[in-house]
């Protein structure tokens, strides 16, 4: 049950990491790849029940794609899960649910990189978190009411090696199924290394990229020898245990021990996510205090180390590095508000700065804001969790981002922290069909979210609810 | 000279007893819930030899007869609890489900490790004098079915008299339902699943041609150890594996004991149940020896998908019914459910009928009204069930304490809306059917035990009493509350 | 665009309300002096250089909003106000070009932790402590400080922490100076209790429960009521010199009308206690800050008796009866039903201000609290007016600050746009008259 969704993610994923190698002219075309990839299958959908098929059309609101620009008094078309079209005039199917936005503003669904809640299991079980979700849970219907439509969430992070089990997880209320938007897509480790830990790390990293080698070389043999007689090169004893055979089954190569994981990071399987220690420290008397220079270097160098973008969670002093960051194709989720003070006695520049999010990003990095508290409680502050996600992203922008790329941050941008770009994030063809209908911007303060939309299915309506049915908009 | 003591005892109790079978037991000026139709406004209710005679507005009292004048008080049938946990060791819930009342809160989840021993009997853990029982029987239960608690296949159920001091004729059947017991969790869906892979398989063999029975014994016998895991837990239940145990039913009259003569059994008359007896009955008698060995826990679960047995599903919220709809992947077999802790933040079954429906037609729920989370409406969980077809029954109580309290619960859910003899059939016939007693238990008509409860008024009324228990047609003093 | 228009509506509504006088509470002062005896009051004028100010927009709070603006200012104030084409720049003044933002008045915060370091204004010498005041913490170089000029916050009330029933006076400050003496705007500010949500966990066997808490606060005020009447006494000629007590002095200027207690109260039974004790029996010029939980249920109470609310940093309460986000400072504000039979009054456009406790929220957040409190069901323009002339009058310093109006301090701060809106920054801030901080687009502090 897993491997059905995780298998085209990781397949999409891989092509969206390639993209980002060159992440001034990829990004935006990115998703239209994978639209590209699609359409067979599509058709296939098509042929198979073309009688079951569902279309919902919303019309007559201003559609924040983002990715492009807000299209103003357009329409999208949904069939069953996933947006079919989005424009002015779509050909819409008779029979179609009919959803009136007028003078409305649609925005993707928010993406939370990191919470728990919302009907996941708690991390200690997230090995099983297909078999552990509870789409019952109360709290789904308060994320929606937030705009939240997904997140992510990790359990035993790696320290000084890349570990992890990760999820992505929908909010769709009542359906196990359709909770489950990928599993294991992320890994992570812990800055700073010793030098002990740098050297183990590298040695796992040459290991791996000795077994890509022999893999390759391998493959070469197979593919050269096909149709001729037995290669004498053939390496590993059991061929010749096997004596005449071994023509049928010789064995590739096996993955050293431990570097399981950064073969994936390697291949493009999995994003490496950089943690600094600067996570969810929370509102309360200020967040983090320290920079985190040395921190985001090393980060850096494990980045060139893998010839691969890692992502920096929730670095404070990213935004000094930024073209070095956008040079290794690596991103970067920022808490734009909190604040350390740059540090005098340190002869780097230090100290977070509240552009980071609008310099990262200029440099071509993909940013994504979290929450100083990254679950929704009922108990807080307002304005402090992801309750008002847009808060933040709100934030990015103050700093400078425009209010398209702001709400990437928070949508598209974050998806792609998670590694489900592919999928989720923005309202364009082929993609989850999963959307808010707002009163307003959707990074206004005061906007709220009328209508949720997951999977293709009205999952919140505010006036249907109770949260905030009372007040008027 | 002891033993045979007691044997004379026992035989001129005995004589007794049976004298005052004969004498026919009347009450009258009584108004009745037969629950089978109308209520009599005012009639008699005639029994004998423990069953119900007759019943009506003009039956009359034959001369001799015993005559219980009832007041104008009110006869319904006896309380049929069938789910319980009374008299195991252990507790079945631990807080009320939802105190907080629609509040937003974190439930622990059930964590426990699945088992699957779904050939164990519940039987076997339980001993006849417990006051536990008297309890009940004095505050109204007549029908007790005792399951097991677990989660993947706990193993069965028991239906047990209520009235015995020692183990004979205790348990009325030992083989009365199987639990299971679903959790979001990986290895509770793969114990499930693979326990009805390993029923699967044995059902195969079943069906399989028996031409050369001895070939076949052995591969067989070779491989249960290794494909049946999950019956690790029978390994130090051998007992199990000799079948004397569950034979003892069908053959329970011939047994040389004294006792059992006192009271014919009101049992051994009707076999409705929907067991694997028949099928193995006449199979056993010929093949007779110890044949193949195999696994009492795939052979009940073999059962379970032939049709042969029923089964209990414990399962309080929407999230663990949809895991364990996703466990049994394609199999098909009808459960009754079992929701004793409704719970909101899992999602409350009643707010989901329709997924109910797809997986039982009959559940049974606590007699109480609910709130959705977020709010302070009062909702009849019963009635939103019923509304999409469901047979609703309640679950009646483990303690007297919870027994009484049930018909004030009973009754708020009458104020709420409920009709009267619909939540009280959710007592008695509708958890007598989920038994497969419905023949013979749950509703006042001619041929049914004589299990009845006399009120001095309506029972849903708070000012009514709870005058007289009649057990078998025995009215139940109160020393039966020991 | 359709947020523009609804804002210059509603500021237009209320500048012709200003003008009838019609204020949505009449707040108790109580018989306030117009001089203060015990209270000492900031310079009349700070230096300042001749500024003239040239802006998009200003919304001067009261008064109609004016699009493409000049405010000049000198001395500390406000000179002269208005459309750039009617209003000639005098010689002399120095025309500072704001460009396209939005000239307000300066926030003002009624409840800021931020003149010390960490827990340092929760002393605990007894239960109650009239004799201890932030004046003596104040430095203009604190890092809190700046972060509230980068968020547009001006002027802020820096009082004790509610480690004890009666944490001590309060002082109320520009969060600009050269001197504590030329930021100063009023000390004491106001006199500091916490009546419950804090204080209990210092309060040891002194009384920690609400009966306990109350009698220590009751022996203290009475003792400062007698040593007060003793005064007048002495000062109207019918008694003899009280004897000097620099503990109870300050209670003495409370009693007096000089200044208000501002209230750390919260919760329907707390703030009730409030009302009754501090209001009704002291007859304090009282002003409830917090006032979170279901306190806002207490709306009509407070309004009854004159009492402002200034609400925060708690912004909503989760209704679980009714699975609602309830939005305080919209429920003290209109009132409602609250669970009662009948509706309640509610504060109105007058009687609600909005604060942080920073540093629990930085300071720079004020104007975030604010926009959380409009998302949920405040009027924006109420929004602007909680943090700028209400709060300004709670405490009795609106002949100062809190609106745009010739003779007031020039307190101005330059928005990108919406003041409430988080994407906005301050691009300037000026208090009394000096330029005090400029946005660093490279490198902005908030």
């Amino acid at each position: 049950m897993i491997t059905k969704y995780v298998l085209p993610i990781l397949l999409s994923f891989g092509s969206h990491l390639v993209a980002q190698d060159e992440p001034d002219s990829k990004p935006t075309s990115q998703p239209t790849d994978t639209a590209e990839d699609r359409p067979s299958e599509t058709k296939d959908d098509d042929a198979a029940d073309a009688e079951e098929d569902r279309f919902t059309v919303i019309r007559g609101a201003d559609v924040y794609t983002g990715t492009g620009s807000m299209l103003r008094r357009a329409s999208i078309l949904i069939k069953n899960d996933k947006i079919e079209a989005v424009g002015h005039d779509l050909d819409v199917p008779d029979g179609a649910t009919e959803i009136d936005a007028t003078g409305k503003a649609v925005s993707p669904g928010f993406v939370s990189v990191g919470s728990s809640g919302f009907g996941a299991p708690g991390t200690f079980r997230l090995e099983e978190v297909a078999d552990g979700l509870n789409p019952w849970d109360p709290s789904i219907k308060l994320g929606l009411a937030a705009g939240i439509t997904s997140f992510g969430m990790m359990a035993n992070e790696g320290r000084d090696v890349p570990r992890g089990k990760s999820a992505v997880l929908k909010l769709a209320p009542g359906d196990l199924e359709g909770m489950l938007c990928a599993t294991d897509t992320i890994l992570s480790m812990r800055m700073p290394l010793d030098r002990q830990q740098w050297r183990k790390l590298r040695e796992l990293v040459d290991q791996a990229r000795e077994h890509l080698d022999a893999v390759a070389k391998f493959e070469e043999e197979q593919k050269s020898s096909a149709g001729k007689s037995e290669d004498k090169k053939s390496n590993d004893g059991k061929d010749s245990a096997k004596g005449g055979k071994k023509k049928d089954d010789p064995k590739p190569p096996k993955p050293p021990r431990g570097t399981e994981e950064i073969l994936d990071l390697l291949a493009g399987k999995k994003l490496l996510w950089i943690d600094l220690g600067n996570a969810s420290r929370g509102w309360f008397m200020g967040g983090p205090t320290n920079s985190d220079n040395e921190k985001v270097r090393q980060g850096l160098e494990v980045a060139e180390l893998l010839g691969r973008g890692v992502v920096f969670n929730r670095p404070i002093t990213g935004w000094v590095y930024a073209d070095r960051i956008a040079r290794t194709g690596s991103m970067a989720i920022l808490e734009p508000r909190s604040r350390v003070e740059p540090d005098e006695g340190n002869p780097d520049i230090t100290g977070s700065n509240l552009a980071s999010a609008a310099i990262l990003a200029d440099a071509g990095v993909p940013v994504a804001v979290m929450s100083p508290t990254s679950n929704l409680t009922l108990m807080g502050l307002y304005g402090q969790d992801v309750n008002t996600l847009h808060v933040d992203a709100a934030y990015a922008v103050r700093g400078g981002l425009d209010n398209r790329k702001g709400l990437r941050t928070i949508t598209l941008d974050a998806a792609k922290m998670l590694g489900v770009d592919a999928r989720i994030g923005s309202i364009e063809p082929s993609k989850d069909a999963d959307l808010l209908i707002l009163t307003g911007d959707p990074l206004h303060y005061a906007s709220l979210v009328d209508t949720a939309i997951v999977n293709g299915k009205v999952v919140y309506e505010r006036q249907k609810e109770t949260f905030y049915s009372h007040i008027s908009r | 000279m002891k033993h045979l003591i007691t044997t004379t005892l026992l035989s001129l109790i005995a004589a007794h007893a049976s004298a005052q079978q004969e004498r026919p037991l009347a009450i009258r000026n009584a108004r009745i819930l037969t629950l089978a139709g109308e209520p009599i406004e005012s009639g008699t209710v005639l029994i004998q030899d423990g069953r119900i005679k007759a019943v009506g507005a003009k039956v009359k009292i034959p001369a001799g007869a015993e005559v219980v004048d009832a007041d104008g008080g009110t006869v319904m049938p006896g309380l049929v609890s069938a789910w319980s946990q009374a008299g195991l060791s252990g507790t079945r819930r631990t807080a009320p489900a939802d105190q907080f009342h629609g509040r937003f809160r974190v439930r622990s989840t059930r964590q426990s490790s699945p088992v699957s021993k779904a050939g164990s009997k519940v039987s076997d853990s339980l001993y006849a004098r417990q006051d536990v029982f008297g309890e009940l029987l004095a505050a109204g239960v007549t029908t007790l079915a005792i399951a097991p608690m677990g989660l993947g296949f706990p193993g069965q159920a028991a239906r047990v008299a209520l009235d015995k001091e020692t183990a004979d004729g205790f348990v009325l059947d030992d083989d009365t339902y199987l639990v299971i017991g679903c959790a979001p969790n990986s290895s509770v869906k793969k114990a499930i699943k693979s326990a009805l892979d390993a029923g699967k398989k044995a059902l195969d063999d079943r069906n399989k041609p028996k031409e050369e029975p001895k070939q076949p014994d052995k591969s067989e016998s070779a491989k249960k150890p290794t494909d049946s895991k999950p019956s690790d837990e029978s390994g130090d239940k051998p007992k199990k594996g000799d079948e004397p145990k569950p034979e003892p039913k069908p053959g329970d009259e011939p047994k040389p004991e004294p006792k059992p003569e006192p009271k014919p059994k009101p049992e051994p008359g009707e076999k409705p149940k929907p067991n694997g007896k028949p099928a193995s009955d006449d199979k056993k008698p010929a093949d007779k020896k110890p044949e193949k060995k195999k696994d009492p826990n795939a052979e009940a679960i073999a059962d379970l998908l032939e049709g042969k047995r029923s089964a209990m599903l414990v399962v309080s919220t929407s999230q663990e019914l949809a895991h364990y709809v996703e466990a049994i992947d394609d199999y098909e077999f009808a459960v009754t459910l079992v929701a004793p802790n409704d719970n909101a933040f899992g999602g409350s079954l009643w707010l989901e009928p329709e997924a109910v429906s797809e997986v039982g037609a009959r559940i049974l729920i606590e007699p109480e009204l609910r709130t959705p989370h977020y709010t302070r409406v009062l909702h009849d969980p019963g009635a939103e069930l019923r509304k999409a077809g469901i047979e609703v029954g309640y679950l009646v109580g483990d303690t007297r304490f919870e027994v009484r309290d049930l018909f004030y619960k009973l009754m708020e859910l009458v104020r709420h809306g409920a009709d009267a003899d619909t939540v009280l059939r959710g007592v008695t016939s509708i958890p007598a059917a989920m038994l497969g007693v419905e023949k013979d238990v749950g509703t006042v008509e001619k041929g049914k035990r004589a299990n009845l409860l006399l009120f001095s008024g309506d029972p849903l009324a708070p000012t009514s009493r709870l005058v007289t228990v009649f057990y078998d047609g025995q009215p139940v003093g109160k020393e039966a509350a020991r | 665009m359709r947020t523009l228009a609804i804002i210059a509506a509603s500021l237009a509504a209320t500048a012709s309300a200003i003008a009838q006088g019609d204020l949505s509470i009449d707040i108790y002062y109580g018989d306030r002096p117009d001089v203060p005896k015990i209270a000492k009051l900031g310079p009349d004028k700070v230096e300042s250089p001749k500024l003239a100010f040239r802006c998009a927009k200003v919304i001067p709070v009261e008064g109609d909003p004016i699009d493409d603006a000049i405010v000049l200012s000198q001395d500390g104030k406000i000179v002269a106000i208005g459309r750039a084409a009617e209003t000639a720049i005098p010689d002399g003044f120095e025309l500072v070009d704001a460009g396209d933002s939005w000239c307000l008045p300066g926030y003002i915060e009624l409840h800021c932790h931020i003149a010390g370091r960490g827990f340092e204004l929760n002393d605990t010498l007894h239960q109650t402590n009239p004799e201890m005041r932030t004046l003596d913490l104040i430095t203009m170089d604190h890092e809190m400080l700046r972060n509230a000029l980068a968020g547009g916050v001006t002027t802020v009330m820096l009082i004790p922490g509610s480690g004890s029933n009666m944490g001590g006076f309060g002082t109320l400050t520009k969060t600009w100076g050269r001197s504590p003496d030329e930021a100063l705007v009023r000390f004491p500010g106001c006199l500091k209790i916490a009546q419950a949500g804090n204080p209990e966990r210092y309060a040891g066997d002194l009384g920690m429960t609400h009966m306990g808490m109350n009698h220590g606060l009751r022996m203290t005020l009475e003792r400062g009521q007698k040593y007060y009447q003793a005064w007048e006494d002495f000062d109207a000629g019918k008694g003899p010199k009280p004897q000097f007590d620099p503990a109870l002095e300050y209670l003495r200027g409370l009693f007096r009308h000089e200044y208000p207690v501002c209230v750390h109260t919260q919760i329907y039974q707390v703030a009730l206690q409030t009302l009754r004790e501090l209001r009704d029996e002291f007859g304090l010029w009282t002003v409830i800050v917090h006032g979170t939980f279901d306190a806002y249920r207490l709306s009509e109470e407070a309004w009854k008796r004159g009492v402002p609310v200034s609400n925060g940093p708690r912004q909503f309460q989760f209704n679980y009866e009714r699975g609602r986000f309830e939005g305080l400072a919209a429920n003290w504000y209109s009132g409602g039903r609250h669970g009662f039979r009948h509706p309640v009054r509610g504060l109105g456009r007058d009687g609600i201000g909005i604060n942080t406790d920073s540093p629990v929220i930085p300071q720079e957040q004020l104007q975030l609290q604010t926009a959380m409190a409009v998302r949920l069901g405040l009027p924006w323009e109420v929004g602007v007016r909680a943090i700028t002339i209400n709060a300004a009058r709670f405490v009795g310093v609106q002949d100062r600050v809190g609106s745009l109006v010739v003779g007031k301090d020039a307190d101005l701060v330059f928005w990108d746009g919406d003041p409430l809106d988080p994407r906005n920054a301050v691009e300037m801030t000026v208090v009394n008259g000096n330029i005090a901080y400029r946005r660093n687009a490279e490198r902005p502090r908030f």
